[in-house]
């Protein structure tokens, strides 16, 4: 297949679906195309490919090295699990948007410059909203309309920061603008910056993911829970790694919606608060920038698509099974869906980070590092957002589908097809989690798709997940922070689930941001209508009066033909003086 | 809210018979409570047993992660119990202000059924919406 992009197989792929008859056939159309993009990935190899020509500069569609060569396996991953998961699906919109949406991501990871990054990252915006709008209902078209308007925010920031860059560095190349020289406080980078900041859900730019993402489908939910992030992360690391502010930024993405996330009550919602922890650490990773940390963040996302992701398959499972996804009207579900508890379980003990599970050890090579370069508060934060998420993740999500009081709900165990693609998440989970104690950590086949080279020089290197302290302290910090659950469920000080809506950053813009757009969208009517009377009154007396003198009856219409080619003449000068004033 | 729930599950599954389960009985959800804290005391005593390579001093504390993790988790939950107070609304809290908003600019719509006549109080501009003003 030449140079052809991975990416575009994915998306030209995703609308050929269309043609082939819906139902098992077009399943496995779809579940063909990962594999393929995944052998061209392969036979492509590190380089760059399919170079074209914009703007009189060489552009770069396909660039393969060792950072986006760990997003774009994960990423094809995640394309066939989602898949596979979503087989009953028989919405051409679903299916196509969950194939092309991917893709735009997987081709912004790709990219080797920051046109071709801008397209797709644009792309990846208005494929993404079709998954949130395939509900089909009013809180969903509401929520995908706010959501469309911050990742087209992103999109306009990237562009005036690309223009920008452009004028000052004089190309387009997509590389590390620290290294450059260039500061943060550049408009052209703090653009960027921003752009990207959008999409990894900076604090206080992040709701548009609590609004969106749980609006979606069963099955949209999940797939969108993995693309638009990511890409932002591995931006992140390309563009911005070793920013310290980002260390600080990161922290915080880390800390505050573990709070939200205890008193959400909708599940999904609860996951995608987690979801803003989750990408926190990765950012701190990158911020930090040495390769031990930028190892650790790519390593965490690799290893976070899975475990969120059968996160929230379980909880999609949970919805389609019972219709609904509140924590209030859930419980005592393993009775009858013990499968999808298990796996559950599994997903929350690997975001938890529990030994033997991917998130030991990969948020691990991140903390390590945070407490190497010496962020002693950064580091406690961390430590404190790490217990916060077994917390909210690891204990609140199974145990208030699965367990709690008993809701009186006996659903169906989930279908056949989600359970495969929950048993081989899971499977990939505890594989590379427990794949070290085989392997050892030079042979640790994630490590082997890091970035950058593993070097392991002392035997206390985070590097080096199964050793005793790193068990031992692991283990202290998570078992205590179940025993503070237990001992808070007991003495009744836990919040219950409430039937609730908690308000966060989005208040600002739906309630008196829109009273006051509404305002302002009424005042400017008024105003608009009170001039346009004065002025159109004028108009009128002035028409008048024209046609009195010049019109047919007038005294220049002496002649009848020539008042009313004078009169025309004005008109259509006026007119091309009209256009010209505005053209 | 999404694509067909519940398609295929009227109630519980046809061969579904309700038994009693371990977890039902008490002594036995007693049983993990100790079980747990007979854990945590070993996993705390293990801290004397492992060479430690702290980058800090605090790590140095005997079991420090656990008692870190333990009062982070209260502190968590007991702050974000507080924070409830601040920002729990009803569920359909956006709904009525999206409802009163369709309703002045489109006309009835027929939005959503729980919403349109609610009072909301607070806001001068919804009030005003509400009566049909504005434009």
């Amino acid at each position: 297949m030449g140079d052809f992009s991975p990416a575009l197989i994915l998306f030209f792929g995703g609308f050929a679906a269309l043609a082939v008859p819906n139902g098992r056939l077009r399943n496995v159309f779809m579940l063909a195309l990962p594999a393929v993009a995944a052998w061209q990935l392969f036979t492509l190899g590190f380089g760059e490919y399919g170079t074209y020509s914009m703007f009189g500069e060489t552009l770069t569609l396909t660039r393969i090295d060792g950072l986006s060569r760990i997003f774009a396996v994960i990423f094809l991953i995640a394309i066939a699990l989602n898949i596979i998961y979503a087989w009953h699906v028989r919405d051409a919109v679903q299916q196509v948007a969950a194939l092309i949406y991917p893709a735009s991501a997987l081709g912004g990871v790709l990219a080797g410059d920051l046109i071709t990054l801008f397209i797709f990252w644009e792309l990846a915006a208005i494929t993404s909203v079709l998954l949130i709008w395939a509900s089909r209902n009013r809180r969903a078209f509401y929520a995908g309309m706010r959501y469309l308007c911050w990742q087209i925010a992103s999109g306009v920031l990237l562009l005036a920061g690309v223009v920008l860059y452009f004028r000052s560095a004089g190309g387009l190349s997509f590389t590390n603008f620290l290294d450059q020289g260039f500061q943060l406080s550049d408009p052209a980078v703090l653009l960027i910056f921003l752009a990207f900041g959008i999409k990894s859900a900076f604090p206080l730019l992040h709701n548009w993911v609590q609004d969106a993402y749980p609006e979606s489908t069963v099955t949209g939910t999940i797939v969108l829970s993995i693309f638009t992030t990511k890409m932002a992360v591995y931006s992140l690391a390309r563009g911005f790694a070793g920013a310290e502010l980002l260390v600080y930024i990161g922290a915080a993405m880390t800390a505050f919606p573990i709070f939200f996330a205890v008193i959400e009550n909708d599940l999904r919602r609860v996951l995608t608060y987690s979801l803003n922890n989750q990408v926190g650490f990765m950012v701190v990773g990158v911020g930090i920038g040495t390769p031990l940390a930028l190892n650790g963040a790519a390593a965490y996302a690799f290893c976070n698509i899975l475990f969120e992701g059968l996160l929230f398959m379980s909880m999609g499972a949970v919805l389609y099974r019972t219709g609904t996804i509140k924590g209030s009207e859930l419980g005592g579900l393993y009775r009858t869906m013990p499968l999808t508890a298990f796996f559950c379980i599994i997903g929350a003990a690997s975001i938890s980070a529990f030994p033997l599970f991917s998130g030991f050890v990969s948020k691990g090579l991140i903390i390590g590092a945070a407490a190497k370069e010496q962020f002693y508060w950064v580091w406690l934060t961390l430590l404190f957002a790490a217990a916060g998420v077994f917390h909210h993740s690891g204990i609140k999500i199974p145990f208030f589908a699965f367990f709690a009081h008993d809701s009186g709900k006996r659903p169906k165990e989930a279908p056949l097809h989600m359970l495969i693609a929950m048993a081989i998440t899971a499977i990939l989970c505890v594989g590379i989690g427990a794949a070290q104690l085989f392997t050892g950590p030079l042979g640790d086949p994630l490590y082997a798709l890091l970035p950058y080279e593993v070097v392991i020089k002392d035997s206390h290197s985070a590097y080096i997940a199964y050793t005793g302290p790193h068990i031992v302290t692991q283990l202290q910090i998570l078992l205590y922070s179940g025993l503070a659950f237990a001992v808070l469920q007991r003495t009744g000080l836990y919040p219950p689930e409430l039937k609730s809506t908690n308000l966060d950053s989005d208040w600002f813009y739906r309630a008196p941001g829109r009273a006051f757009s509404g305002w302002v969208s009424g005042a400017s009517g008024a105003t608009f209508n009170a001039l346009w009377g004065i002025f159109a009154g004028r108009i009128h007396a002035i028409v008048e009066r024209i046609y009195a003198v010049h019109g047919p009856e007038g005294q220049m219409a002496r002649s009848w033909p020539i008042g009313f080619m004078a009169l025309w003449t004005a008109v259509i000068l006026g007119f091309v003086l009209v256009i010209a004033l505005f053209a | 809210m999404t694509d067909h729930p519940n398609k295929d599950n009227p109630q519980a599954p046809a061969d579904y018979k309700e038994r009693p389960r371990w977890l039902d009985e008490k002594k036995n959800v007693d049983l993990i409570w100790y079980g747990l804290i007979g854990i945590c005391l070993l996993i705390g005593a293990a801290d004397f047993l492992i060479e430690k390579h702290p980058y800090f001093d605090i790590e140095n504390v005997p079991n420090f992660y656990g008692i870190y993790g333990f009062i982070g988790c209260v502190f968590l939950v007991l702050a974000a119990a507080q924070l409830r107070k601040i920002l729990m609304r009803p569920e359909n809290y956006y709904e009525k202000k999206d409802a009163i908003i369709e309703k002045k600019n489109f006309g009835d719509t027929g939005g959503d059924a729980d919403a349109p006549n609610a009072p909301i109080t607070g806001h001068i501009h919804y009030e005003a919406a509400k009566k049909g003003e504005g434009h």
